[in-house]
């Protein structure tokens, strides 16, 4: 009984007529809890290695303090909504910057602090297969990190497959395979995210969730001027 | 005997903090002269949690100063506890406040005083003093309420008659220069607070005021010497950022003494690692304007960052070149080279002072 339970569950999911929101908000949820969570990160690039400890509250709230390289500690950095700051130790202030800006190698700062594309986006079914959606994305206003992307998400678990970032003309930027699939904060999630230069090829940078975990923080941790 | 004391505190704590800790030097070497100068360092800055919302920062410089040695120093330079609640933080202790958005001159950094006797736009961190305060950041939301009250106000140091450069006019130069004020706790306190809101379309704009001395003081000759005159003034500053499509604009004024200095700008990063800025300045102390541009690049391969600063002014001779190399090397090691040009024949401008003193300057520090 619980098999055939289960064949009908399959057979829903497989034939049913998801739109590009609810596709995007399925693949959202698996990139990461809907509450307030923590992950450490490690970035990994030609030139470099990078360690950060990083804070989400909510939907618009994050922190993200640099573990690694050592002489990058203290660089912490606080995107609120769409605004991002970075502390600068050896200036000891605060300096706007955008979330396009690089953060190290291949990865922009909006990669690691801002996971969700609902909301950001707007997408669109481009074309479809037995095994996976293919969604165009339209960033819904300047300044996000990216102006388009291109996702494949499987439709047998809505897990985002690969994609490519674009510019506002629909130059590849990057492109991006979501991979390593494991238990993480009470799902399975993508735990490597490989990043390359869609020019440059060999030019790429590991992106690795070394653990995540749901956790909430006070507000006050969340403040431009709380930085240092 | 005190300076050696204070040094071997420094150097163990060094040993065994875990926090930051840099070993470096600052080499100048002058053009059209035969002076140079040498700084070696050593810094840490250390975090150490008490409890999950009570910690204490703690930072110290020790330095030498070659060939003079007259400026061997061992400085604290924070020393302060931080209680954080859910919508607050308390600091309180020794501490350094930058206000602003700006780059450069920093003209709303009005808590704390400089030590001008190295070059005055030179790594203008170093050059600030402590002070020993208390500051409490409420966050209202958007709104963040930041009170700062420092309980004895220290003073501006001035280069002296000797330091290479001096900004006293040369026909003063000879006398002799005397201060003669004297700061207390809590009689010769200092205060104010930052209004900060976050808007909905991503502007971020801050209003200031600030209760102090001043830290420009005024130089008056009696009786054949200079005497150092500070006066008790309000400030007044409004300070904006705003992100528009990559670009960043922002805006630094502030009014002391119903004059205005006024800083605005933009700029923007762009994806193959360019950064490009570029600011106005207006000082009506003075009644002089000027620009500035900078451009920034981080190679890919290798970690050099090449970086070119020109600040050149609008209504006067003020002309000043900062190209800059510096490379990061895998073992903690930064090398850096930049150079300091001038006008040569600057009659009118702020930087008159400078006229044939650029330099070259070779930094290195090790971060461990």
């Amino acid at each position: 009984m619980k098999k055939i339970l289960f064949l009908l569950c399959y057979l829903n999911l497989a034939w049913a007529n998801f739109s590009a929101d609810e596709i995007l908000k399925r693949a959202d949820e698996i990139r990461n809890p809907s509450e307030s969570f923590f992950m450490q990160v490690e970035v990994v690039s030609n030139s470099d290695t990078s360690l950060f400890d990083v804070y989400l509250q909510g939907k618009d709230k994050t922190l993200i303090k640099t573990v690694l390289p050592k002489r990058d500690l203290g660089r912490n950095m606080l995107m609120l909504e769409d605004s991002m700051w970075i502390y600068i130790p050896n200036l000891k202030r605060e300096v706007r910057v955008s979330l396009n800006q690089k953060l190290s190698g291949q990865t922009a700062n909006g990669d690691i602090a801002r996971l969700r594309w609902v909301g950001d986006y707007t997408p669109t079914i481009e074309s479809e297969d037995r095994e996976s959606w293919m969604l165009n994305l339209n960033a819904n206003r300047k300044g996000l990190t990216y102006d388009k992307l291109k996702l494949v998400i499987a439709k047998k678990n809505f897990w985002p497959k690969s994609g490519t970032y674009l510019t506002v003309s629909g130059k590849p930027l990057k492109l991006v395979q979501f991979t390593e699939y494991k238990e993480m904060a009470g799902a399975t999630r993508p735990s490597k995210l490989i990043i390359e230069d869609a020019l440059k090829t060999g030019d790429l940078s590991t992106l690795t969730i070394k653990t995540m975990r749901v956790e909430s923080f006070k507000e006050s941790l969340f403040n431009k001027n709380s930085l240092q | 005997m005190k300076k050696i004391l204070l040094a071997l505190i420094l150097i163990q704590v060094n040993l065994y903090a875990e926090g930051i800790k840099e070993l470096g030097i600052k080499t100048n070497f002058y053009d059209k002269s035969d002076t140079y100068s040498a700084i070696p360092y050593l810094y840490f800055a250390e975090k150490i949690t008490f409890l999950p919302d009570l910690a204490l920062y703690a930072a110290a410089r020790a330095s030498l100063d070659i060939p003079k040695n007259e400026r061997d120093q061992v400085d604290p330079r924070e020393f302060y506890l931080k209680l954080s609640g859910n919508h607050y933080t308390v600091e309180t202790g020794l501490q350094i406040f930058n206000w602003g958005e700006t780059f450069g001159v920093n003209i709303l950094d009005l808590v704390n005083p400089r030590d001008y006797h190295e070059f005055i736009f030179d790594d203008l961190t170093w050059s600030q003093i402590p002070v020993w305060s208390a500051k409490l950041t409420l966050n209202l939301g958007e709104l963040t309420f930041i009170p700062i009250y420092t309980i004895k106000a220290e003073k501006t140091v001035y280069p002296t008659a000797d330091d290479y450069f001096d900004f006293v006019p040369e026909s003063l130069k000879s006398l002799e220069r005397i201060d003669t004020q004297k700061y207390k706790a809590f009689k010769n306190s200092e205060y104010g607070f930052k209004l900060n809101y976050l808007f909905f379309n991503n502007l971020d704009l801050s209003l200031i005021y600030f209760n102090h001395y001043n830290r420009r003081a005024n130089f008056v000759v009696r009786n054949g010497k200079l005497y150092t005159e500070n006066s008790r003034i309000q400030s007044y500053g409004i300070t904006f950022s705003y992100d528009y499509a990559s670009l960043i604009f922002r805006g630094d004024t502030v009014q002391s003494q119903d004059k205005i200095q006024a800083i605005y700008g933009v700029d923007r990063n762009f994806n193959d690692n360019w950064v490009v800025g570029m600011q106005y300045h207006l000082d009506k102390q003075v009644d002089k304007s000027w620009g500035s541009f900078r451009v920034k690049k981080e190679l890919e391969r290798i970690p050099l960052t090449l970086a070119f600063m020109d600040f050149f002014g609008l209504d006067n001779d003020d002309f000043w070149l900062r190209p800059e190399v510096s490379y990061n090397a895998k073992n903690g090691i930064t090398y850096q080279i930049l150079a300091d040009l001038f006008r040569d024949d600057n009659r009118d401008g702020m930087l008159q002072v400078f006229n044939e003193k650029n330099r070259i300057s070779v930094k290195l520090n090790y971060l461990f």
